[in-house]
Order: structure tokens, then C-alpha cells, then sequence
């Protein structure tokens, strides 16, 4: 474990969810998408939540930003943010909270700023809502020199601009820009930030995502389904499967040494130069991600899927064990399997 | 003259203009093997995909396969050309009729191409849906029902059932869970041993190209501008896109973290400038590259450049810092 992310675990956390559970409410009753969930965010640490569709990772943040859809319905568990619950917090004290000091990057630029509303508008209005006492003068200051700070040229000229006329890549920008021009953010919400951006246009806003955090000192929680975005940019991750969080560790413990079956399996199944001979087979995890609502299985969620699963594993769920220096396993057999997956990267 | 293909831009304004989506593009591909195409969204990759495949015509240039020219001008030519080379597109909720179950599915390709009498065609079907790792009683299923990955694994179904020597794969496992993708790769692979296939593998995911492809086509703005054997082209990628395209791909592997991106900005669509197309974004550039266009030329066996600097770099060496 790094020093940071050491120091960054002792001081107080910025987010401290603990025991969150969300449920959606269907005809045929509950499903339960996110169950039983931990997660601690320190101060200017960038912590990676990884998982597949439907593995409640996005429901996850929406819980921590009070947008949940109308058919979520929160079973329990507690968000603390600065000292405050926002499970418990009115909805009106969370929204001053939303956009001044929680803000949140979303996947897709182009459905998240308003087509109809120049950027400037846009920039501009964050202010208005959340720093009344800032003039309207000197609001379009602060917009240009927000957009200059997140590397969008000609930025003067942009605030008179649409979003559609703008790539991808700027209109992403234009987000970042927007989550951060009230100049208070702790926490930063970013969900897929850069899937539905090119590559180099990826690396361009992942660097811009590392410098601002620590220039901005934030606390970032990075939602992603794509390990290689997370292995550059977080320093702890946490892995979701089927709604539950199967591991936490820090970053480089994770790749070097995952505990878990199923975080074991994804980074195995990745075509990595070297370590597979050029088309051969790759390892590969068994089956599908099941969808959130097909009944909760007895014991480990994994199991149908688990190349490792033994009796134990369909009559219990395994807690989430702590398993050595800020990490922890959701699973029955991490220990024995530690040491057996530790021999056989000794040969690779 | 390589194949070319230009859209019409509709807008409101009277100006008609143009966009050249695939320029002066060449590929030979040789029986087994698999081409890859990488580029960033925009660069023609599916577009060529599409003209490959007959779906769109080109403007200029021609294509011979097994040693024909294709011409697909009746629907007997048609026939025998989609018979031979298939499609495998990248999502596979948009790409399977929903009112159809996989039987009916899988069947079109084998009755259209009047490749198995009716009474037969049942245990065909079931055949080629357990030759992709398909159970035969998912037959009577629709698309809805099944997941992201079997029914990929039916779309490629369709497109082997007619036993063709080509599939085109159109980023055939990025809309697919991490957890999954693998599995279809593997059975991409599976494929071609045992059927002798060769694929033109459109992906954007280096990684996945450097272990399934023979060759590699970089395209930029609508051009090939590098080509080469994949091995060689990952270990000595010439032009400055490739080299940015492979900086910018985000490693698994936390102690590899890259330095700065490499290129700058954005591709502007459609506006290729004066000279080299990537100039604007080169860290290379210089004089000449505003001046002509490279052409695509050899810089080793089989090695393909188009790149005024391109004989600069034949061993893998460090590109220069850029801030954003």
C-alpha cells in the first residue's frame, strides 16, 4: 500500500457508506441491486469502482448524489458526507450539496449538458444557484477561466457555442469544467467519464482527471467497466459484482495479486502482450453477468460462475473478510486461494 | 485506385459538401488470415467494412476476390458473394430481428442461400448453433431472452452458417461485458482454425488487436496511413498516430502508468488540411508536412507508411512531452 493511500485512510473520509442497501420495486416485488455496501473515500484519494452492467456501480453513485430513479427505494445504510447523513439529510440540503461541493462527471456529455442553452448559460447558471454572492460580470470570468483550466481553447469564443458544436472530447470537458466552477468540491462522482470518448481523447481527459484532482485536492470516485482506465488513474479500487463489493485494495496490490475469483478472472481474460501466446485461447470466466433481477441465490452470488466453488460456497454468503492491510475479500476461500494463485505466478 | 467512398453532407445551408469517408484504401488478405483495422470513430473503418461487404458501392476503385472481380449487379451475383463473405456487426441488440426466434435466425442465412433442404434444416440449424457453443434448444427463444453474449454468439451463427471464407467483424466484442468478452474471442478464434477463415477485424481495442491480428491497418481521416505485420507494427509502429494511438491505450497494469497523451486535440471530421492529413496533430510536424501529401510507401517487407518521417523511427523510441 502506498504512503498516500495509507494517509489518505487515517484522516477522517470524505464518504463513509456503510451497510447501503437499494432495492428496485417491480410488480413481482423487490430486486435488490446494491446490498449490504461499504465504501470509504479518503481525502484526495481516487478510489475506482469497477464493475459490469447491471453490477449496481452506477446506482451505487446516484444513492451518494440523491438522484436515485423513482422506483429505487434505499433498505438501509448510511452516507456520511462531511459529518452529515445524506440518507437523512432533507432533499433540499442535498441539492445545495449537489453541484457546490459533490459533483459529478457523466458518461455521456452530449445527453447531460442542454442542448438548447449556450455553454456560457450553462457555466454560468451552476454559479447562480450556488454562489448567489459572485456578480453576473464576473460569473463569465470565472466560466472562461474554468474552461481554460480544463484545456478548452478559445474559450471566450466558446460561451457563445452549443454543445452540438462541440467534439465529444470538449463537450466532456465542458462537463468537467461545469462539476467544478464552483471552486468547493470534495467529491467528485465521475461514471464512465471517457467510455464514449477515443482513445487518445481518453488519455488527454484522464490526465486532465489526475492533475485537477490533486491541484483541486478532491476525492474522486471513478466508475468505470474498464480495468486498463483504472490501473492508470485510481489508487484504491473497489470491484462490484451482482451488487455486492467482492474486493477492495489498493491499486497495485489488486493487479499484482487479486484475491478474488471473479476480480482474478477479468484480469486474466485480458489480452496482455507476452503473457498469452498471439492467438491462443484466452482464459475466460464461465457464463454470463446475471441480470439484477433473477432471484439472489443462496450463498455466494459468484458461485454459478466461480471455477473454485466448493459446498460451502451455495449454502453461505461470505462476509466481506479483511484480508491483510486495507484489503478485503467476499469470499469463502480467498486464503487457501492465495497461496495456490501465488505459485502459479511465480512460474508465469 | 484503391476503393473510395464519398457522402454527401445534408445541411441547410445551399454549399454542397462533400466528405470523404474512405480514400484511396488497399488491403490484401490472404486465406486464414486476420486483418485488423484501428482507427478512432470518424477515420472510415466501418464504412470500409461496409464496402467490403457490398453494402455500399464504391465511388472508385475495385476489389477482387478468389481471384475474381466482385460484381454484385444481379442477385445471383449478390448471392454468391454474401454467401462468401459476412458480416458480424457490433451490437447485438441492434442486429437481431426481435420478432424472430433464433431458429427462424439462424436459418435465414442457410435457406436464402438454398444451402439445406427444409426437412434437414432443423438439425443444421442446431448444428450450427452448438458449433458456437449455443445449446440447440435456445433455438426456440428470442433475442430479448438471451444475453448480451449468446447473442453475439448468434450473430455469428448467422454469418458462419454459409461456411464463407471472409467475415468482416465490425468491433464484434466491445459492446459485450468485460467478463464475456474473452469467451467470444476465443470462439472467433475456434472458427477460423477449423473453418480456414480469415476475418477483417475492425476494433479500436490495441490490445485485443496485437493478439488476434496478422496485420494491421492503421486509418486516419479516411486513409490507411500505416500497415504492417501486427507483430512488427507493435513492436516499431512508425507513424506518429500509431505511436499515439498505442501511448494513449490505457494499460492494465498500475506500474506501467503513461506519461502524458501524445497528440493534440481532436480529429475534425471530414477536413483533411493542405498536406499530411494528421499534421495539426503531429508532434512531429514539420516544413514538408505542410507542404505534401505523404504517400504510403514501404519502409520494410510488408511495412507500409504514410508518413514524411516515417523512416525516422524504425526502432521504438520515446515520443517528445506534450502538455494538454
Amino acid at each position: 500500500m502506498t504512503n498516500d493511500a495509507v494517509a489518505a485512510q487515517s484522516a477522517s473520509p470524505t464518504l463513509d457508506v456503510r451497510g447501503l442497501s437499494v432495492a428496485f420495486r417491480r410488480r413481482n416485488g423487490l430486486v435488490r441491486v446494491v446490498r449490504d455496501v461499504d465504501l470509504t473515500l479518503g481525502p484526495g484519494e481516487v478510489l475506482g469502482l469497477v464493475g459490469e452492467s447491471g453490477s449496481g456501480k452506477s446506482i451505487l453513485a446516484r444513492a451518494v448524489l440523491g438522484t436515485l430513479p423513482r422506483q429505487a427505494e434505499v433498505l438501509g445504510g448510511s452516507i456520511a458526507f462531511s459529518g452529515g447523513d445524506l440518507m437523512r439529510m432533507p432533499p433540499s440540503q442535498v441539492r445545495r450539496l449537489r453541484g457546490d461541493r459533490i459533483a459529478i462527471v457523466p458518461q455521456e456529455p452530449m445527453t447531460s449538458l442542454n442542448p438548447s442553452l449556450r455553454i456560457g448559460r450553462q457555466l454560468t447558471e451552476v454559479l447562480e444557484v450556488h454562489r448567489p454572492e459572485i456578480r453576473s460580470k464576473e460569473r463569465s470570468v470565472r466560466a472562461v477561466e474554468m474552461l481554460d483550466l480544463v484545456g478548452v481553447t478559445y474559450a471566450d469564443e466558446r460561451l457563445a457555442q452549443y454543445p452540438h458544436q462541440l467534439s465529444g472530447g470538449l463537450r466532456q470537458r465542458v462537463a468537467i469544467a461545469m462539476a467544478l466552477i464552483c471552486g468547493r468540491v470534495e467529491l467528485l462522482i465521475a461514471d464512465e467519464p471517457t467510455t464514449a470518448l477515443d482513445v487518445t481523447i481518453q488519455a488527454q481527459i484522464l490526465d486532465l482527471f489526475v492533475r485537477l484532482q490533486k491541484s483541486q485536492r478532491m476525492s474522486v470516485l471513478l466508475i468505470t467497466h474498464d480495468l486498463g482506465v483504472i490501473a492508470q488513474t485510481a489508487q484504491r479500487v473497489a470491484v462490484m459484482y451482482a451488487g455486492e463489493i467482492v474486493e477492495v485494495a489498493d491499486v497495485n496490490d489488486l493487479f499484482a495479486s487479486p484475491r478474488h475469483p471473479y476480480t482474478r478472472g477479468l484480469l486474466d481474460s485480458l489480452p496482455r502482450s507476452g503473457r498469452v501466446a498471439r492467438k491462443s485461447h484466452l482464459p475466460s470466466i464461465e457464463g454470463s453477468v446475471p441480470s439484477p433481477s433473477a432471484a439472489v441465490r443462496d450463498g455466494c452470488s459468484f458461485a454459478d460462475r466461480c471455477a473454485f466453488r466448493i459446498a460451502i460456497c451455495d449454502q453461505q454468503a461470505p462476509p466481506l473478510d479483511s484480508a491483510g492491510l486495507g484489503r478485503s475479500v467476499r469470499c469463502h476461500r480467498w486464503a487457501d486461494l492465495t497461496a495456490g494463485f501465488a505459485r502459479r505466478d511465480a512460474l508465469l | 485506385m484503391g476503393l473510395r467512398k464519398r457522402y454527401r453532407l445534408r445541411g441547410v445551408g445551399t454549399a454542397v459538401r462533400h466528405i470523404t469517408a474512405v480514400d484511396d484504401v488497399s488491403i490484401q488478405m490472404s486465406v486464414g488470415e486476420t486483418v485488423a483495422v484501428v482507427g478512432e470513430s470518424g477515420c472510415g473503418k466501418s464504412t470500409l467494412a461496409k464496402l467490403i461487404t457490398q453494402l455500399e458501392t464504391p465511388d472508385a476503385g475495385e476489389m477482387v476476390f478468389d481471384r475474381r472481380p466482385v460484381r454484385v449487379r444481379t442477385r445471383r451475383e449478390r448471392l454468391a458473394f454474401s454467401r462468401n463473405v459476412q458480416m458480424v456487426f457490433q451490437d447485438p441488440y441492434g442486429s437481431l430481428t426481435p420478432h424472430f426466434r433464433v431458429g427462424t435466425l439462424v436459418a435465414e442465412p442457410l435457406r436464402i442461400h438454398r444451402l439445406e433442404t427444409r426437412p434437414r434444416l432443423v438439425s443444421r440449424v442446431a448444428e450450427v448453433l452448438e458449433s458456437v457453443g449455443l445449446d440447440a434448444e435456445i433455438a426456440k427463444r428470442f433475442p430479448h431472452e438471451l444475453s448480451g453474449g449468446q447473442r453475439q454468439r448468434v450473430s455469428i451463427a448467422r454469418a458462419s452458417a454459409t461456411r464463407p471464407q471472409l467475415i468482416v467483424c465490425d468491433e464484434p466484442v466491445s459492446a459485450l461485458d468485460v467478463s464475456v468478452r474473452s469467451q467470444i474471442v476465443n470462439l472467433l478464434l475456434d472458427l477460423q482454425r477449423d473453418l480456414g477463415l480469415s476475418y477483417l477485424f475492425i476494433s479500436h481495442d490495441l490490445a485485443l488487436v496485437d493478439h488476434i491480428a496478422d496485420v494491421v491497418c492503421v486509418m486516419y481521416l479516411g486513409r490507411i496511413v500505416e500497415q504492417a505485420p501486427a507483430r512488427e507494427f507493435f513492436a516499431a509502429p512508425r507513424h506518429p498516430y500509431s505511436r499515439a494511438l498505442i501511448a494513449s491505450s490505457p494499460v492494465p497494469d498500475p506500474r506501467r502508468r503513461s506519461p502524458a497523451p501524445a497528440v493534440l486535440g481532436a480529429v475534425e471530421l471530414g477536413v483533411a488540411p493542405a498536406g499530411c492529413r494528421f499534421r495539426k496533430r503531429c508532434p512531429l510536424a514539420v516544413a514538408i508536412c505542410a507542404e505534401n501529401d505523404p504517400p504510403l510507401h514501404a519502409v520494410a517487407a510488408g511495412h507500409l507508411v504514410a508518413c514524411h518521417r516515417g523512416n525516422e523511427f524504425g526502432v521504438p523510441t520515446a515520443f517528445p512531452e506534450q502538455s494538454v
